[in-house]
């Protein structure tokens, strides 16, 4: 692994700590969403390899897991659970950061209803054209990023074919390409215009679904082709995720993630400028308070999105970085291990029964 | 509300659900222009009015907005992907209105050669396959030509150029487009897009290798 420094580093870690604290007033907006912004942060003190100086870990893994749902799934914060009953539900987002959260905590997920988690994704899903919700209220479009965390948790999970068959991947397989744009790049939903972080979710959900560079891949060569040459044109100095757009810190991950997934076999430093891409984020140091702001603008704040995909970019481009799992690369051991253990205990309790 | 949040998912999203409710969309482009005086390329808003324009059959006078909005900024690629978005639910792509949408993103690119948008359009009119319409790449070869004379050229194209002259090479084992498609990835490596300098020594070696 490639070094890289963007200087700040204490103040990155104080940032990133500050927000699993307490949050800004600007952000009150995100208190449904609280799990996800504790992904962020924590994520972002593990690309500082500066998890350790989360001293309450355990504190922590109760309350995520004091959001899981029995029937299945986690809610984004305390106030989403505490909803009238048929207000309250799980979201696919949080479960997916929920999850992020507990590894990147040491956490073994052994407390993880799994069978009821992927039961309740499965029923996310729209049979009619396989995409989506993000909660059975139906409070959201569908929208391909909830396909990338369905992916990821059924992948993660084993779901077996009666938890999700092979047609299951067929319709939200066919959904994904529905959504992929002239420029071959992939949009929100059918129609849409296509841009990196969408890119991003398309590739990693075919990755997990088995359907990226395999016997069983839907996408040729001379559209991979492309694909790699929409995320390359997105380099100005930083890294941008539509045409004549500015640059924007956070795809420095979306983008190049996209780039990496089209094209496993070539260093994403083989194609794009990382000198430059580093010099733009280093520009957007937010120096009074740390953290990555959006764009290098005198009226912009740091905020936790941008803080941490501009690390989670930079990680993947100097290399330490796994894609699909957004994980730095020494979690993927343990990601697989688990991957195995709950394989294996499932396949013992069905045989018992 | 709306206004205050353009870039909420849940906003848009109820916003959406009322329509269905009220089985009216009659209302919701003029909403959608008033965002975009803010926001050119607001994302929601375009997603919004590409639902409301398919739910409710609403695709007249959606081809002149977007080359409207293409006349105030060519640049915008998502007037560019709503184009692309009304043919293809209107009208189809047949024969006759591929060829117009040839000329009208060629003019565009006498506007201003620099427009990826009109080059991605450009592709995905052809299907992403240059060699399909020999004519018209060969227009575009003689005016890289003319261009470079002038010692001036633009990536985009020297970019289309090339993969057409690499993509003929592939079909038609032919040496010398190959050897004329290395040079200008070179060209564009060294001097026409340094920044992805990397990328077309990647492509240029790759191509070496199997003239």
């Amino acid at each position: 692994m490639d070094e890289f420094d963007i200087g700040n580093r204490k103040s990155h870690i104080r940032y990133f700590k500050n927000i699993l604290n307490v949050l800004p007033q600007r952000y009150a907006s995100l208190d449904s969403q609280r799990l996800v912004i504790a992904q962020f942060a924590l994520g972002g003190l593990s690309l500082l390899e500066a998890i350790d100086e989360v001293k309450n870990k355990q504190e922590f893994i109760n309350w995520i897991y004091s959001l899981q749902c029995p029937s299945g799934g986690f809610y984004g914060s305390r106030i989403m659970k505490n909803l009238p009953a048929h207000l309250a539900k799980p979201h696919i987002a949080s479960t997916f950061a929920a999850v992020q959260c507990l590894i990147l905590l040491g956490d073994e997920l052994d407390n993880i209803h799994v069978p009821e988690l992927l039961s309740w994704v499965h029923s996310l899903m729209n049979p009619e054209d396989g995409s989506f919700q993000g909660a059975a209220d139906g409070s959201e479009p569908t929208d391909l990023r909830f396909t990338y965390c369905a992916a990821f948790l059924t992948h993660l999970f084993g779901a077996d074919a009666k938890e999700f068959s092979e047609d299951d991947i067929d319709n939200a397989v066919s959904y994904i390409i529905s959504c992929q744009s002239p420029d071959t790049s992939f949009g929100q939903v059918p129609g849409s215009e296509g841009h990196g972080a969408l890119t991003f979710c398309a590739l990693a959900s075919l990755k997990f679904f088995g359907r990226l560079h395999s016997e069983h891949g839907v996408l040729s060569g001379r559209e991979l082709r492309r694909i790699v040459r929409f995320c390359v044109n997105r380099q100005s100095e930083g890294i941008h995720g539509r045409p004549h757009k500015p640059d924007d810190t956070c795809y420095t991950f979306w983008t190049c993630a996209a780039l990496k997934l089209a094209q496993p076999s070539i260093e994403i430093s083989e194609k794009l400028d990382k000198e430059r891409v580093l010099n733009f984020v280093r520009s957007c140091v937010d120096e009074n308070i740390g953290g990555i702001k959006k764009l290098n603008a005198k009226n912009q704040y740091a905020d936790p999105t941008h803080s941490y995909f501009a690390l989670a970019g930079l990680g993947l481009i100097f290399n330490d970085v796994i894609p699909e799992y957004m994980l730095k690369k020494k979690y993927i051991k343990r990601v697989l291990r688990i991957r195995n253990k709950v394989k294996e205990s499932r396949l013992l309790e069905s045989n018992e029964l | 509300m709306l206004k205050r949040h353009i870039k909420n998912f849940q906003i848009w999203h109820h916003r959406q659900v009322l329509c269905e409710w009220a089985n009216d969309g009659s209302r919701e482009k003029a909403m959608t222009e008033l965002i975009f005086k803010q926001d050119q390329k607001n994302y929601h808003a375009w997603q919004h009015r590409q639902w409301v324009v398919k739910r409710f059959g609403l695709f007249e006078g959606e081809i002149d907005f977007a080359r409207e909005l293409l006349v105030k900024d060519v640049y915008n690629n998502s007037a560019w992907n709503h184009l692309y978005f009304c043919i293809q639910n209107s009208t189809g792509w047949s024969e006759e209105i591929r060829k117009s949408e040839l000329s009208f993103v060629q003019e565009k690119l006498e506007v201003a050669i620099d427009n990826e948008c009109a080059w991605n359009y450009l592709r995905a009119v052809q299907n992403h396959i240059l060699t399909a319409n020999p004519q018209l790449a060969d227009k575009f070869v003689s005016k890289l030509e003319v261009i470079e004379d002038r010692g001036n050229s633009h990536k985009h194209l020297a970019a289309y150029v090339a993969d057409y002259l690499a993509e003929k090479t592939e079909r038609d084992s032919d040496k010398e487009s190959g050897t004329k498609a290395v040079q200008i990835y070179t060209e564009l490596s060294s001097n026409l897009d340094p920044v992805r300098r990397n990328y077309w020594n990647y492509l240029s070696s790759c191509l070496s290798a199997k003239i």
